[in-house]
Formats: structure tokens, sequence, C-alpha cells
């Protein structure tokens, strides 16, 4: 079952009186968001089915590493009859300036994927700008710039385990499946890059979060390259990680605030991704019972438990734990085993998830989706949004008044008019522009918020909204009342039922992990491990094939990657 | 009077917009000020040009007179029921404010000419003749398709200024460590 692939306008497919669609309301609770787990949909795993599917080439051109992995790497790609490089340069840093935080100045890797050949003029430039990150100025011909660290914990370790001929032991590596860590991932017209939309139709990186997924993609082998090269300069007869081992290892990667302004900032994304996913468990729903894809799911069920279980750990406030998911795993295959016969299995099994805690609904979300097959075609045309601005200012008051009704009714339940809806703005930091959230009655923002405080927003709207004339044009009203001008835009923008994450990311019970783990597990992330309420350390691509893979092997059951030598 | 420094940079139009969204918050704009302000300036430097020098101009402006300014694009509408209107400013308006939503309304089939010849953001303009023309259809932007592939030239000197002032709306990282 699949998602009409005659339909390429979300919307009309939203639309669809005979699909059957979770309401927002229960989707877009913050605790909902913060229960999502990666799907097929997510970004790194249409990137590598992608790369598989359209067999891209690529290829390592130059490893000039000394014997302590420093120097630079070049991997030449050629996807779809376009050429791309992904350059790195490395460099060893004191353990103390290692930082999970997007404002340190120095990292072990710097790195940047461009477009087209690479001369020496081009190369120089590249050596000159990229290990200066936010300070650098680029141009078009760079698409994504990154930077990262090795793992204080586990590079050197692994470096001595190959040297010594020896494979990693599972125990010394407890539940950190990496070998750098990644801090930023930087793109669409950040330091004169090229833009998101400047990518022409049918490019093979034009799908959201595409180059830089293949960006994080090809950190990742920097890694596995950067560790064999080192132990071989130890030992010429140094061990390769072997088969187990040489997939298993993804790119660490440090999620801070930054992730809360950008949900708040693009509606029309945060709509498209759930409406896509939504929409595919609309389509697995309905779905008979058949041998097959019973059996398709009960190995998903079989994996995701392998996974956990040999992860192992403790509950990670607020989330369940790898030993919690394990168990949950295994309760929710004995429940499918009980409806296995019933007509609609997977509605039924859907159906007893959605009473259970909110993350054993998503984890039952996310497995039943493995059943879906719906076109990577259809769906990458389906993410794109429009850049296309609806705000039409000669509408009059009553249309907006008729907005608010119909779509945001949850306000009430915020309490918005309390002075805890005000606790926080969120604010800028002048190091690396990192988004923070400051205390208002400590630091007063003086012109200096960064308004996403959307529900605040709104509700201030509605106020001078109903002591306005209904005939009064919106033009005329924001004459008198210009500061509700970005509240006027997101009504008239109406970017879809799954636009705006229910809660108002300024009240003191905010609790930022929820929006930060939406988007990591949409990019396809895992292993959510928070660090405090306003970050989180994640592994992306464990368990993915290697570059060198493409073409031999299934592309797409990478995921959930059982760690070797079994359970610890 | 216009001018264009030799020495130039190529910006993405989004750094354009976030950078003169903050400049305008710390001449004191409110947020929704800020943003309607920037989404002109770049879309005027990207069909135009002279966008940020228009900005620069703009910005010297007291805080009253740029207030009233800044509401100059929002009197540009046709009622309901009407042909056509004149649209009058007491003092000439730079086309940078009115640029984007004059584009803006050509797509709710709505022409327009000013009363003089508009050569870039900094051209003054006096009145706006706004009529109904359901012959209008939407078109494609080519030059934001081009800046947003291969980045947008503007003035290095602009540029810099335009950063100066928008540094500003940063805050401090001591500050805030220590709050």
């Amino acid at each position: 079952m699949t998602i009409s692939e005659e339909i390429s306008e979300l919307s009309t497919l939203l639309n669809d009186p005979s699909t059957v669609l979770r309401p927002p309301e229960i989707v877009m609770k913050p605790t909902s968001l913060g229960a999502v787990r990666m799907t097929r949909f997510s970004f790194s795993r249409s990137l590598i089915r992608r790369a598989f599917m359209n067999q891209w080439e690529i290829k390592r051109l130059v490893v000039n590493f000394d014997e302590f992995g420093r120097g630079h790497i070049i991997y030449r790609i050629l996807a779809e009859e376009k050429l791309f490089h992904f350059v790195a340069f490395t460099s060893t840093i004191d353990e103390a300036l290692h930082t999970d935080r997007v404002i340190a100045d120095v990292w072990d890797v710097t790195a940047a994927l461009v477009e087209g050949e690479i001369d020496n003029e081009f190369m120089q430039f590249l050596s000159d700008e990229v290990p200066k990150q936010e300070l650098s100025r680029l141009d078009s011909r760079v698409l994504v710039l990154t930077r990262g660290n090795r793992s204080v914990r586990f590079y050197d370790y692994l470096v001595e385990r190959l040297a010594n001929g020896k494979q990693p032991e599972s125990k010394q590596l407890g539940d950190a499946g990496y070998i750098m860590r990644s801090t930023a991932f930087y793109g669409n017209g950040k330091f004169g890059m090229r833009s998101f939309l400047g990518f022409e139709d049918r490019h093979p990186l034009s799908a959201p979060y595409r180059a830089q997924f293949l960006a994080a993609w090809l950190f990742r082998e920097v890694g596995y390259e950067s560790v064999e090269h080192c132990a071989k300069a130890k030992n010429p007869d140094a061990a390769h990680l072997n088969d187990e081992w040489s997939c298993f290892f993804g790119l660490g990667n440090a999620t801070g605030l930054g992730l809360v302004p950008w949900a708040m900032k693009h509606p029309g994304e945060l709509n498209s991704w759930i409406a896509i996913r939504e929409l595919a468990l609309s389509n697995v729903r309905s779905l008979k019972g058949s041998t097959s894809n019973k059996q398709i799911l009960e190995e998903w069920f079989d994996k995701s438990y392998q996974y956990f279980s040999s992860l192992g750990g403790d509950d990670r406030w607020p989330w369940m734990g790898p030993d919690s998911l394990a168990k949950a795993t295994l309760l929710i295959h004995d429940i499918f085993r009980s409806l296995s016969e019933n007509d609609f299995p997977f509605n039924d099994l859907y159906l007893w998830a959605e009473k259970q805690d909110v993350e054993i609904t998503e984890l039952v979300v996310s497995l039943l989706l493995e059943l879906d097959n719906t076109d990577d075609e259809v769906i990458d045309s389906l993410l794109v949004v429009s850049n296309e601005k609806k705000d039409n200012l000669n509408v009059i008051v009553g249309a907006l008044k008729k907005i608010i009704k119909e779509k945001y009714s949850w306000l009430d339940e915020l309490d918005l008019d309390q002075s805890e809806a005000k606790h926080y703005w969120w604010v800028m930091s002048d190091n690396a522009e990192e988004p923070r959230r400051a205390e208002r009655s400590v630091i007063d923002p003086a012109h200096r918020e960064i308004p996403i405080d959307i529900s605040l927003r709104i509700n201030q709207l509605i106020g001078d909204l109903y002591a306005t004339d209904e005939k009064t044009s919106v033009s005329e009203f924001l004459h008198s009342f210009p500061e509700h001008g970005i509240a006027v835009k997101r009504l008239l923008n109406d970017s879809g039922p799954y636009s705006e994450p229910r809660e108002n990311v300024c009240d003191f019970k905010h609790l930022p992990l929820n929006l930060q783990r939406f988007q990591l597990a949409m990019y396809g992330m895992d292993n959510f491990a928070p660090q405090s309420t306003d970050w989180l350390r994640v592994t992306l691509f464990q368990g993915a094939p290697r570059v060198s893979e493409i073409g031999s092997k299934d592309s797409d059951k990478w995921i959930l990657p059982r760690q070797p030598e079994g359970l610890t | 009077m216009c001018s264009m420094n030799k020495a130039s940079v190529l910006v993405a139009p989004r750094e354009l917009k976030d950078q003169v969204e903050r400049a305008n918050r710390v001449l004191g704009c409110e947020a929704s000020v800020a943003d309607r302000l920037a989404e002109d300036v770049t879309f005027c430097e990207i069909n135009y040009g002279q966008g940020i020098f228009s900005w620069l101009e703009i910005a010297t402006l007291d805080s009253m007179t740029l207030n009233e300014v800044l509401r100059s694009s929002l009197r540009l509408r046709l009622p309901t029921g009407t042909e056509s209107v004149d649209v009058h400013f007491d003092s000439p308006v730079l086309f940078v404010l009115l640029a984007r939503t004059l584009h803006d309304q050509e797509n709710y089939g709505i022409a327009w000419s000013c009363d003089s010849e508009v050569t870039s953001g900094c051209s003054p303009v006096v009145s706006v003749y706004l009529r109904s023309d359901t012959s209008l259809s939407p078109s494609s932007n080519q030059k934001t398709v081009d800046a947003l592939s291969t980045g947008l030239k503007v003035s290095l000197h602009e540029w810099d200024q335009l950063n100066k002032i928008a540094s500003k709306f940063l805050m401090s990282e001591e500050v805030l460590d220590a709050s």
C-alpha cells in the first residue's frame, strides 16, 4: 500500500475523506512529538535508498593523513550525472577543547560538501575557509559546512585495539556507537553557501536535508578511515574492523536549542514531514493482514528487540531507555500475535498502542510504517514546501477570525494570560549565534527576542481582532497594529493541520527536548540521550552501509543494529 | 543620490533577509515590522538593486518617522468594489518599501504604476496608481531563482555596514551565562 502517486498536492491527500488520519490535537502535542522515532521516511534512510537505487559512485579520491590522522581527505561523488566532492580537513586538538556545544572555535575535523570539480585554486579556498566555520565566507559551490571531533572515549581505544590486531569489545563501548561526533551541519545559504531552493528540479540533493545527510554519511566514513589509518601507522599489520563492526559505528551528534526556533519558524516543513508520516500510517492501518506483511512486521519486532536489548541501559529522563524499550517491544510483539488473525491486524495493533504510553504508541507507529512502500520520488516531491507566500492583505478581519476559530482553539488550553506563559524569551548569543533562552525577569529582551512566541502572538492578535470591524481589510488592520504582522502572516499562510506544535515555547514549563527529538527523529537519528532539559546526544547512520557497499546489499534494513558480540 | 561601491560580495538571499531583520530590531523596530521590512529590502535588492543602500538611508530616520514610513506599503490596497485608486504619499517614499507589496498585488489581479519611473530601491515615489486587471498572471521570478542558485552580488561596503549594525542584535554570551 502506498500514498497515491497520482496526487502530488499534500493538501489534496490530507483532505481525502477516505483517509483516516490521526488528529493534530494528538499528533502535535509536545509529548507526542517528543516520542517520535525514526521511520523509513527519515532523511538518513531516504538518502541511502536514493544512493543505492541510482547507483551513486562514491570514491575516496585523496587521503593525506600523517601518523596521527592529521591532514585532509577527499571523496568524489558522482550522483545522477552531478559531481560533488566532500573535503575534510583533519587535525588533533587538546581533549580539553572538545565540546558538544556549537560554540567551539577549533575541531578535530572541519569539512565541506561542494558541487563540481576541485582545482588547486578551489582547494586552497576551501583549506583557507572551511576550518574557520562560522567565520568563513563561502560561495554557491559549497552546499554544506560541517565539523566535529573524535570521540574522546573511543577513538584512541579503537586505534589501540586494531593496532594490536584485535576487534573492539562491546562492553567497552557502552551505549555509544560512534567514532566521531559532529556539532553542526550548516547549509541553505549560510555563510554564502547555495540556498536550498537554488537546487534545480530533479537535482539529486534537492530533497530537504539530503545534502546535509550526504555530508553526514561521508563524515562517518572519515571516522572509519581515520581510525584504521592511525592503527596502521602504529602497526603495519593492524587489523581492519571486521564485517560485524565495519557498519556498526555511526556518527555522534549533539544538539542544542537551535532546533526549537527552527521548528517554530517552519510550519510548512513541519506539516509536510508529519503529514507524510500520518498518510502512510493511515495506509498501513487499512491493510489486511497477509502472510508476507505480517512476517515483515514480525522481523522488525525482532530487530527492534535485539537493538534495544543489546544496547541496554536505564530510562533516560524524560524518556524510556533501552531496557524499557526492549520490554515494550516484547509486549508489542505479544499483542500483535494475539491480533494477527484479525482482518485488519495492523489497525488493531495501532488502536491498542494509542491507549499505551506515548512512547509505545510512537514505537508501534515507526515499526508499522516499515510496511509502507510509497515511492521515494513521491515522498521527495511532497516534502518540498512551496516558497510562494499566500499572505493576501486584501482579505478582511472576519476571515482571520474564522481561521482562529477553526484552527487555533487549542490556544485556550495554554494559559497564555498567566505570567508563567512569558517566563522565557529566546535570544541569539554572540558566540556562534547559538540560540538560547533567557528568563524575562532576569534579562530585558530589549528588541533582541527571536519572535518564535507564536502562541503568545496569536493570543494577543485575538484581542485586537475582536475589537475591529469584521469588514476591515487586513492591510488596514496592520496599518493600525503593525505588531501583529507575524501572527497575521501565520494565519494567512495556513501551512496545514500538522504545522503548529501545540505549546508555548516561552512558558516556564516548556521542555525543549520534545521538539528537538521530533526533528532529530525526522532527520533519522536515534539513541536519544538527554543531557539536560535543553540538549541531547544522538547517533546517526549507526548500522548504515558503507559508501563502498553501494550496489552490493539491501539498502534499507540497516537501522536498529544489534551490537556485535550480542547482549552486553 | 544612489551609488554603488565597486567592491562586491555574493550573499544568499536568506542571509540578507536575516541581517536586515536583525538590524531592524537594533533600530528599535518591533519584530513583525522588522520581518516585513527585511522581506521588502531583500526582494528589492534582488529585483531592482539598491535595497541595502536604501535601507541604510532609512536607518538614519528618527524612530517616529521610521515607524510612519514603514507603514507606507500597507496603504497599497484597492478597496473592494473599486476599479482603480491613486495612493498619494505626503512625502516621497523610497521604492524599496513598496516594491514587494506591489508585486504581490499582481498575484491578486491588481496592476500598478508609479508617478515616476522606478529604477532601483532608492527611487522616490509620491503616488501609486492601482487598477484591477484580471488578465494578470503570476510571473516566474528568474532573478530570485538566480539569486538562490548562485548568490546575490551586493556592495561589500554596504554589506559590512549592515552587518555591523546587525551584530548588535546578538546578546553577549557572558551575560547569558551569568543570568
